[in-house]
């Protein structure tokens, strides 16, 4: 299967039981760093993908729509049909998401179908005057239809936080949006991605902190965790609100942008560097649900 | 002491979850202030929707602004306390201070910064 806009297609299945892979917020960036981009037909293997997480799913995502912007095709080793992970990848419509073409969809039967605990669809957020309101409404028809206990409020505000973050920020006109509520581990999963201008290149362009540019992406990332800190003098609240609400709520709250990470959970902070630097912003949030 | 009036945040916004919403309603705010020659609003911010901290600071940021400007005072009326402790949230990462009451309570109150 083919992302990317013209020249032929090629499907490879492959056999899946020597070990299967799930690709999560702490391995999908290596995962992206090992697609040979150098090579005539570069190729990305989800042949023995069993699991893959929201973050993962808009990570991958827009590392195929960055390097399609840049020309660059891929070809993809799908899952077994019948196998869980390409009926995950069809339901969530990351085919019709990420550029593959419109035949092999239907060739493949890549078709999306009905759940209750996700938005069915990987949704794109077109930079729009009412980004975030129409978000936090598809987002609050997944929590009225999973019926998952979590602060409806809290979640909607996250969502709309990181939604009108992508539209005042990222200088691209699509983010993707994917949703999860985990019935078994009794979670729920909001993820947002884009492929823009990233958190350090933003902020930078504020001259207070113009200094930030020649600072790890990773300390740009904290730095915009900090009240007022924008590249807008009358903004910079959105980010602290988010992992305010995420440290009341008891989540867990992930950013990724370039080659930077900071994880936010269990009453501590990790940040570090990447093993792929991937343009844009890049958040999940976890929420646990109330006992 | 000058004309007092009494505006209902749905009358200002019919989105509340944004910045750039916040902006709008204190525009909003600005102008029913000055057709009704106002010295003293209370915004009533009771709404059926979800109201974010951002839209609850920018409100914040603009009413210090308009005093500033020589413009109303504005004191908010707050009754939920987790759209209190949004107003808290804002005066203390501006160092602003801001007026609200409660319903039903006539005594004005002023939020200050948290040390």
């Amino acid at each position: 299967m083919s992302a990317g806009h013209q020249g032929p297609e090629s499907l490879h299945i492959q056999d899946t039981r020597c070990f299967l892979m799930k690709l999560s917020f702490d391995n999908i960036d290596r995962f992206c760093a090992e697609v040979d981009l150098a090579a005539r037909d570069s190729v990305i293997d989800l042949s023995r993908l069993e699991f893959i997480e929201p973050f993962a799913i808009i990570y991958l995502g827009q590392f195929i729509r960055y390097h399609n912007r840049l020309g660059k095709r891929f070809t993809v080793r799908m899952p077994p049909v019948r196998s869980k992970s390409r009926e995950y990848l069809a339901r969530v419509r990351f085919w019709d998401r990420f550029n593959f073409d419109a035949d092999t969809i239907e060739r493949e039967g890549m078709f999306g179908f009905l759940s209750a605990t996700s938005l069915n669809d990987i949704v794109e957020l077109p930079k729009g005057r009412y980004v975030a309101e129409e978000t936090a409404e598809l987002v609050a028809g997944v929590l009225g239809r999973s019926g998952v206990k979590v602060s409806a409020d809290a979640v909607l505000e996250v969502v709309a936080e990181l939604s009108d973050n992508f539209a005042q920020h990222a200088e691209v006109e699509l983010a993707t949006l994917a949703v999860q509520y985990y019935p078994n581990l009794h979670e729920f999963a909001i993820a947002v991605g884009d492929s823009g201008l990233g958190i350090r290149e933003s902020l930078s362009r504020n001259p207070e902190h113009a200094y930030l540019q020649g600072r790890p992406h990773h300390e740009a990332i904290e730095k915009a965790f900090e009240p007022l800190v924008s590249r807008r003098p009358e903004g910079g609240t959105g980010l602290t609100n988010v992992r305010d609400i995420v440290i009341r709520q008891a989540g867990r709250l992930r950013v990724a942008s370039n080659d930077g990470f900071v994880y936010i959970g269990e009453g501590r902070t990790k940040r570090g560097k990447r093993a792929y630097e991937l343009p844009g912003v890049q958040i999940d949030v976890t929420f646990p649900e109330r006992t | 002491m000058g004309r007092e009036i009494v505006i209902k945040l749905s009358q200002l916004a019919d989105h509340t979850l944004t910045r750039t919403r916040g902006a709008e309603a204190a525009d909003a705010l600005r102008s029913a202030a000055a057709a009704g020659q106002a010295s003293r609003v209370y915004l009533e911010m009771a709404a059926d929707t979800l109201v974010t901290a951002s839209f609850v600071d920018e409100l914040v940021r603009q009413a210090a602004e308009m005093e500033c400007a020589g413009g109303p005072e504005v004191v908010f009326v707050v009754d939920d306390p987790e759209m209190l402790q949004k107003f808290q949230k804002s005066v203390t990462w501006r160092q602003l201070q801001c007026r609200y009451r409660r319903p039903g309570d006539e005594a004005i109150r002023t939020l200050q910064p948290a040390s």
